[in-house]
């Protein structure tokens, strides 16, 4: 087997804040084969979003720093990596889809000029070709009128238009991997639907590598080979999708597949995880999950539980399994 | 912002604009005086009936007349002439100062306002320590280091709105720079200072060009200021400040050289407030100054 596209290795992402060290992301690890996709889950404040812009080195800095780790991408550690480089490979090789279609795109320029932008920067073309290109690329995306797209200002499309119109400019200069950071959260859920099918559709087409930011967990089941669960800044689960839904290992993951709401539950109330993500300035000793969780023991509570493996790929970190 | 950009976009905008003038008294009359003081400064040399440097001592001191439509001052020059010809001086360094203090002032207010942290203290102090003078002063303080003349009263008016620029372009900068599509474009590999001028520009550029129109009339009475206390334009060559000062000698019996030069000023300033107001309304209606 061939070295895989993406290979993050024990990173770790702390926010040096006035009150304290935050250790947003810690230690954490995943690999990714070119083509493949992965889904990062888990609640507001687990670190997936500052893991995913570590990726491409995009985390504010300050406060953040990668204090430790690699970031190994085609041959290339990113974590070590100068800006120079660091700007080739941004839109190009490595590119992004934001969370909200609305705001992501600037709203004094035409959507054709943005897609273009990206090309212009990082191929040699003309303007026209450029232009060419970004139209080309609407229309992959699925919009109807790809030319009249092209000349209309954001503020003239739909969500659903523009969230399309993000893609396209995210995957015009067809880039190895790309990262989506809760790209239908924003989006109507009819819509959710259409964007997501497109993106199953264009990482099909194009072979791009998917990784995947999001907290619905219906998001990823449609469209993820492997998922990443983490939790307070730790990977708990790594494992393939089905996998994953048909038999949870660790507690946590099974605490958050029972809270999506089902039609056909007898129950009336809907399940939660008891409690509320620790303060990332005060972190529990032992596992950060424990008081939370309903198989803790006195081991959890002192020390860090060790990385289980499943024999079929997956892995869990949790002392009930070891 | 989408807001602003609804008002730039399109088709539409230069019906707007003009409509919007159209049915606006007050700018109407701002922009159809701008447009004469701008006519009048540069035909000037050409308009005036009399050469204002033409000195005539059986003539001096006269009250307004079918010959000196707005009277003669002590040395017999004609006062409509000269307050015609100090259109040019008031408005070439009551327009070039300001865009020289915005070209410097937005730069350095966006590289504050973009990159924070030590950068943006660097430069704020700095905005600070010019704002701690009043304008007028600084502007007396560096003529006065310089020297007097034209390109004293330029550089000296232009530092000091350096500063305002640069508060402004600063704050707008910050609230752009939380933009998303800020973030977009650092993803999609382009450079701090490509993104400041593509991107953060154009977004606040437009309480920008309402303060560069209001600064004008702020530079232009600055500029009559320093010709007043004799370090702008210097004589004999005209200019509404020096004017007034060469009218002070004898205010109470020719009243008529310092009266117009004043009222040129006053008009001036007038027509470029009206102006920005009426820029304001349209540009950026939530901007309350």
């Amino acid at each position: 087997m061939s070295a895989p596209l993406l290979a993050v290795d024990d990173l770790r992402v702390h926010l040096f804040t006035p009150r304290g060290v935050v250790r947003a992301v810690d230690g954490v690890g995943f690999s990714l084969p070119a083509g493949a996709s992965l889904g990062i889950v888990g609640e507001s404040g687990c670190g997936k979003t500052m893991t995913a812009l570590s990726l491409m080195r995009l985390i504010p800095s300050p406060p953040a720093r990668i204090v430790s780790g690699r970031i190994m991408f085609d041959g290339e550690d990113i974590a070590a990596l100068g800006e120079a480089r660091l700007r080739e490979l941004r839109g190009d090789a490595i590119a992004m889809i934001y969370q909200d279609p609305m705001t992501t795109l600037n709203p004094v320029f035409t959507v054709g000029e943005q897609i273009a932008e990206a090309v212009r920067l990082h191929r040699d073309a003309s303007r026209a070709a450029a232009l060419a290109r970004a139209t080309e690329m609407l229309e992959l995306v699925g919009i109807a009128d790809p030319a009249r797209c092209a000349r209309s200002y954001p503020h003239q499309l739909s969500g659903g238009m523009r969230q399309r119109a993000v893609i396209a400019m995210a995957l015009v200069c067809h880039p190895k991997l790309l990262i989506a950071d809760e790209p239908t959260t924003a989006l109507d859920v009819t819509i959710q639907a259409q964007i997501l099918d497109l993106m199953r559709r264009l990482q099909g087409e194009m072979a791009t590598a998917i990784i995947l930011i999001t907290h619905d967990l219906g998001v990823i089941a449609d469209l993820v080979d492997t998922v990443v669960v983490m939790y307070a800044g730790k990977v708990v689960e790594r494992a393939p999708v089905r996998r994953l839904f048909a038999t949870p290992r660790h507690p946590y993951t099974q605490g958050l597949l029972r809270s999506v709401p089902s039609l056909d539950a007898r129950e009336h109330r809907m399940r939660t995880i008891e409690g509320a993500v620790p303060s990332a300035l005060a972190m529990p000793p032992g596992c950060r999950f424990h008081p939370r969780c309903a198989l803790a023991r006195d081991i959890c509570r002192r020390e860090e539980p060790p990385v289980v493996g499943d024999g079929a790929g997956g892995e869990a970190a949790c002392w009930a399994l070891a | 912002m989408s807001d602003l950009a609804e008002r730039l976009s399109g088709d539409a905008r230069r019906g707007a604009v003009a409509s919007y003038v159209a049915g606006n008294t007050l700018a109407t009359i701002g922009v159809v005086l701008v447009a004469v003081l701008v006519v009048l400064a540069l035909a000037g040399p050409w308009l005036v009936p009399h050469d204002p440097l033409e000195q005539n001592f059986l003539g001096a001191s006269q009250g307004p007349s079918a010959e000196y439509w707005f009277g003669s001052d002590s040395f017999g020059r004609d006062v409509f002439s000269r307050v015609l010809l100090g259109t040019q001086a008031s408005l070439a360094i009551g327009v070039s100062a300001p865009v020289l203090a915005a070209v410097f002032g937005i730069w350095a207010g966006m590289l504050a306002g973009y990159f924070g942290g030590w950068t943006d203290r660097l430069l704020s102090r700095f905005a600070d320590l010019l704002m701690s003078f009043p304008s007028l002063l600084l502007g007396v303080m560096i003529a006065a280091a310089l020297g007097p003349g034209f390109r004293t009263a330029i550089v000296a008016i232009a530092i000091a709105l350096f500063p305002r620029f640069a508060r402004l372009a600063r704050s707008a900068t910050q609230v752009v720079r939380r933009e998303p599509f800020i973030d977009a474009s650092i993803a999609s590999g382009r450079g701090p200072f490509a993104i400041m001028a593509r991107h953060v520009l154009p977004n606040i550029a437009g309480p920008l060009i309402v303060a560069l129109s209001l600064w004008i009339a702020t530079a232009i009475r600055l500029e009559a200021a320093l010709s007043f206390l004799g370090l702008g334009t210097q004589p004999p060559a005209p200019s509404w400040g020096n004017m007034i000062r060469e009218g002070m000698g004898d205010l109470v019996g020719d009243p008529w050289p310092a009266a117009f030069a004043g009222a040129a000023i006053t008009v001036a300033v007038l027509a470029f407030n009206m102006v920005g107001d009426a820029l304001r309304d349209l540009l950026d209606p939530e901007l309350e100054t």
